[in-house]
């Protein structure tokens, strides 16, 4: 055990990322693997599959599988109230900032969403860092591109930024030069924070480019409009530089008007079909039946 | 009595430490003088961060807003640097002569 796997299956709305999670969730665990199943999609199909109410705390329901529900809300008030907090101890004068009222806004503050799911990933990485699998069902494509796009784009800023603050740096070391002789000032915290907050970022770009580490899936169904988005999923992932491991192509209509799909279209990445099934895949004996009678392992992706 | 020679030594002795205040004053003028600029370019990158980081307080463009957050509770001088410098937003050419020490 151990060497932490993530997993993340994302794709437009609707196509059964859930559904397929959940599947290869049951499918590790049956063979003895240590599987944490994260939902960081709020519309909380995970609780409905599993005919369970999930939390942010994880919640067992097989041998070695847990689930959890990720609530994002809850993580930004976390997140802000620490802040908060910090500046209150911090700084000397808050009655010149009303803070508080500013902090209440905060949270409505674009990009506070994906923030708040990549703070929930790097702790459940740090926690779970024990297990084999964490299998992360996420949102719908456009929060999924810009949760993987933070890190990427928290670098362009935070380089600038350093930049700037390292001229800053520089005249104060000069003015202390000359003006004290060399006598030591006190060190940026500004800008050790920086280099903090650059590393961090680092690391999370490294761990979502390292295809050892990070395997994502996007499930997809066979019609025109989930294929084409699809497709755009793939050309941005591919711009960001992060591997797609497979593709899932989620059989949930079985009519005739089914989209033929161009294996040449998705290039050389592995398609894993799962089959149609007339029953409702609720509850996880329904989910094992199904992954019983048509022969589920995803060997095809995974 | 002191002798002649007592007196011309004490007079030296007060002429010299005259001499090193003099030169101390000096020295720290012209030291001043010599980082007087950098030290207003310096505040000016300062004021520049400032908004960069923390713009949003007063409707600017700024980085990602965790960025911002993350870097709040360490920029409390840079904060007030930006609310003492509504004040003179709107004479920046007095700022610039003040600077460069004109008129």
């Amino acid at each position: 055990m151990g060497d932490l796997q993530t997993l993340f299956f994302l794709g437009k709305g609707g196509t059964g990322k859930s559904t397929a999670s959940a599947l290869l969730s049951l499918v590790l665990m049956e063979k003895g693997k240590k599987v944490l199943l994260a939902s960081f999609d709020d519309a909380h199909n995970q609780s409905d599959i599993f005919e369970t109410d999930f939390s942010d705390k994880a919640c067992t329901l097989g041998p070695c599988l847990e689930v959890l529900q990720i609530d994002r809300d809850k993580e930004i008030k976390r997140y802000l109230k620490k802040t908060a907090q910090n500046v209150k101890s911090s700084y000397a004068y808050l009655t010149a900032f009303n803070l508080d009222n500013y902090f209440d806004i905060l949270k409505f503050s674009p990009g506070m969403e994906e923030y708040a799911l990549v703070t929930a990933f790097s702790s459940l990485q740090k926690k779970y860092k024990d297990y084999d699998y964490l299998i992360i069902d996420m949102p719908p494509t456009a929060l999924s591109l810009r949760f993987f796009n933070l890190p990427a784009l928290s670098l362009i800023w935070v380089d600038q930024l350093e930049k700037l603050r390292k001229d800053i740096y520089k005249r104060k070391e000069i003015i202390s030069k000359i003006k004290f002789a060399g006598k030591e000032f006190e060190r940026d915290k500004v800008l050790s924070r920086i280099r903090e907050i650059k590393s961090d970022y680092q690391k999370l770009k490294d761990i979502f480019q390292d295809s050892q580490q990070t395997n994502l899936f996007v499930v997809f169904n066979q019609d025109v409009l989930s294929v084409a988005e699809t497709r755009r999923i793939l050309e941005q992932l591919n711009a960001l530089n992060i591997q797609t491991k497979g593709l899932i192509c989620n059989d949930r209509m079985q009519a005739k008007s089914k989209e033929k799909i161009n294996e040449n279209s998705f290039s050389s990445i592995p398609i894993q079909y799962i089959p149609y099934s007339s029953s409702s895949l609720i509850g996880i004996p329904s989910l094992k039946n199904h992954i019983l009678s048509s022969d589920l392992t995803f060997d095809t992706i995974f | 009595m002191t002798t002649p020679g007592a007196d011309i030594f004490d007079l030296i002795k007060r002429l010299k430490s005259r001499l090193v205040e003099f030169w101390q004053v000096a020295d720290e003028v012209a030291r001043d003088k010599a980082v007087g600029t950098i030290e207003a370019e310096l505040e000016e990158l300062e004021y520049i961060f400032a908004v960069l980081v923390q713009g949003t307080f007063i409707g600017m463009p700024s980085p990602p807003v965790q960025i911002c957050m993350d870097l709040l509770p360490l920029m409390e001088k840079d904060l007030i640097l930006l609310l003492e410098r509504v004040d003179t937003t709107n004479e920046p050419l007095s700022r610039l002569f003040s600077v460069f020490d004109i008129g």
